[in-house]
């Protein structure tokens, strides 16, 4: 798995009066393993560059590379891409249709020539990953399901092609807390077994707990591209565009404000909860 | 979105913009009664140049009118080549098994794509001047006699507002559910016609879904926000101005040429 994007420019409806700049000039590279987080305010062109990644989208100006190839190039093969890059959209839940779970998730395997055997591999495979119990699930209806059943539904659907490339689009939006614990153990499981993952969110928490590098977008632009640790460790900046540090990192500069020295390197739930721990035992319980 | 959808409304500053969309209404159907009318080389060249003062008054950029011509093309050559080949006349210029060329034929086939274009130019001109929300208010407006017959024109109006307002939420949507299934493998631009038609339902269920799941929630939504379904329209005063009058009086002026010639 290779990604690269070189000066990527998208803008819609050219030259009508709807003319509107999506993308801007954006360029970098992701390799084999790696977990991106994408942060930025509404509109800055985040989902946009999900969809231009996935080959949905053609940018203006700019190309895309994957494993080497154009992706945009007129013999490029898109039903290949679809195979190795795998996107869940915003509410993957409504794109739920089939009359069965099994059937749904077997979906886009319609067109790839698999036998039987590793058709039904792939399914259940793929709806082990995302916790569910495959006999019990397969012959429901998915839209007789709840809510965030329905999303690790969808996300099996995408996970059955086993894309070496994930993207994730607002994936733990309108989830309750322990969805989200759980969505963010599943990408961390799949992450680890060497899939690459890009994800757009706006959950400083979820990125906080998963991504290992986080590129910010601001009105159209790259503007950073760094590890995660760095990122939060500079709240000022995430602040002045609008985006907030996750919780734990929030609670380390209010303690931080107060006297209590935190190592600003410091910023995931654990690590914050250890050296809080340990600050107090060092100064002495009930002092 | 990288094609203007025909028909589509276009923000600009213009005299035709500012002109009260019911006078708008009314100029359109007058026009269009004097293009049924017309059948005189005459009669054509004024109401096309009509159509032209009213295009270039309106600011619409030359290219989008035209492009909804070009979009109707083999609809206008059809309609062409079918009332050239199966006119019947006396005066046949060429004959072969049931088709028959003639000049009054051609003649024919000429006045019917020039009425579908000049159909098409007015109401290009409507829509791209008037804001849907505009167009709606001006018919409710246009039928409040109508509840005199115990007609609910305040609802059918409401009815007709939503379903115009949510067009673009949900053709949005369409293109996302499109996009997603296209992402998980879905072939929608395949050749056979079969193989369509069965993906296709990989749209059309998660459209539907959604349009019923939108229809619920904004019930709800208009509901909690105190909706009582009105039964009278609002009145609202009509204030003309010279735009106005000068709208009715060319359109009217020309709908008499018409008549008379």
């Amino acid at each position: 798995m290779q990604l690269e994007l070189n000066n990527i420019s998208l803008t819609y409806a050219i030259s009508t009066p709807y003319e509107t700049k999506a993308l801007s000039d954006v360029s970098f590279s992701a390799k084999k393993g790696e977990f991106i987080a994408v942060m930025g305010q509404t509109g800055s062109g985040k989902s946009t560059l999900l969809k231009i990644i996935a080959g949905l989208e053609k940018p203006s100006s700019g190309t895309v590379f994957f494993n080497g190839e154009d992706i945009n190039a007129y013999s490029y093969n898109k039903a290949k891409l679809r195979s190795y890059v795998g996107m869940v959209f915003q509410n993957p839940e409504y794109q739920l249709f089939e009359s069965s779970v099994y059937k749904d998730v077997a979906f886009g395997l319609k067109h790839a020539e698999y036998t039987k055997d590793e058709k039904h591999r792939r399914v259940k495979n793929a709806l082990e990953t995302v916790g569910f119990e495959f006999d019990k699930i397969k012959d429901l209806s998915p839209l007789a399901l709840s809510g965030g059943e329905k999303r690790r539904v969808a996300i099996a659907g995408v996970l059955a092609a086993e894309p070496e490339l994930i993207l994730f689009d607002e994936p733990v939006a309108g989830l309750d807390p322990v969805g989200r614990n759980d969505f963010v153990n599943t990408v961390k499981k799949l992450n680890k077994a060497g899939i690459t993952i890009i994800m757009v969110s706006h959950n400083a928490d979820a990125i906080a707990e998963c991504a290992e590098r986080i590129l910010i977008f601001d009105n159209t632009k790259l503007i950073k591209d760094a590890p995660a640790a760095k990122v939060f460790a500079d709240s000022k900046t995430l602040k002045n565009i609008g985006l907030e540090v996750n919780g734990a990192k929030y609670l380390a500069d209010l303690l931080k404000k107060r006297g209590m020295c935190i190592d600003d390197k410091l910023y995931r739930y654990e690590e914050i909860v250890k050296a809080v721990a340990e600050k107090i035992k060092n100064a002495g319980v009930g002092k | 979105m990288n094609r203007m959808p025909l028909g589509m409304y276009m923000p600009f500053e213009s005299v035709i913009h500012s002109i009260d969309a019911r006078v708008k209404l009314v100029c359109f159907l007058a026009l269009i009664v004097s293009v049924i009318i017309t059948d005189t080389l005459v009669g054509y060249i004024v109401i096309l140049s009509t159509a032209f003062v009213f295009i270039v008054l309106s600011r619409i950029p030359f290219k989008i009118a035209l492009s909804c011509l070009y979009r109707l093309r083999f609809f206008l050559i059809i309609i062409f080549v079918m009332n050239a080949l199966f006119f019947t006349s006396e005066n046949i210029l060429v004959s072969w098994w049931i088709f028959n060329i003639s000049k009054e034929g051609i003649l024919q086939g000429v006045h019917v794509v020039l009425r579908v274009v000049l159909v098409m130019l007015f109401s290009t001109c409507l829509t791209a001047t008037t804001s849907p929300v505009e167009l709606t208010k001006a018919l409710e407006s246009l039928f409040r006699p109508l509840r005199y017959v115990k007609i609910p024109v305040g609802q059918i109006c409401m009815i007709i507002s939503i379903a115009i307002q949510f067009i673009p939420v949900i053709s949005q949507e369409a293109l996302l559910i499109k996009q997603a299934q296209t992402a998980r493998g879905a072939r929608f631009e395949s050749r056979r016609l079969i193989e369509k038609a069965k993906e296709s339902l990989a749209l059309v269920i998660p459209i539907f879904l959604s349009a019923i799941r939108r229809a619920d929630e904004l019930a709800l939504a208009m509901e909690a926000r105190g909706y009582r379904s009105a039964n009278t329209p609002e009145k609202r005063s009509l204030k003309l101005s010279l735009r106005e009058y000068a709208g009715f009086v060319v359109s009217a002026a020309v709908c008499a040429l018409q008549i008379m010639i």
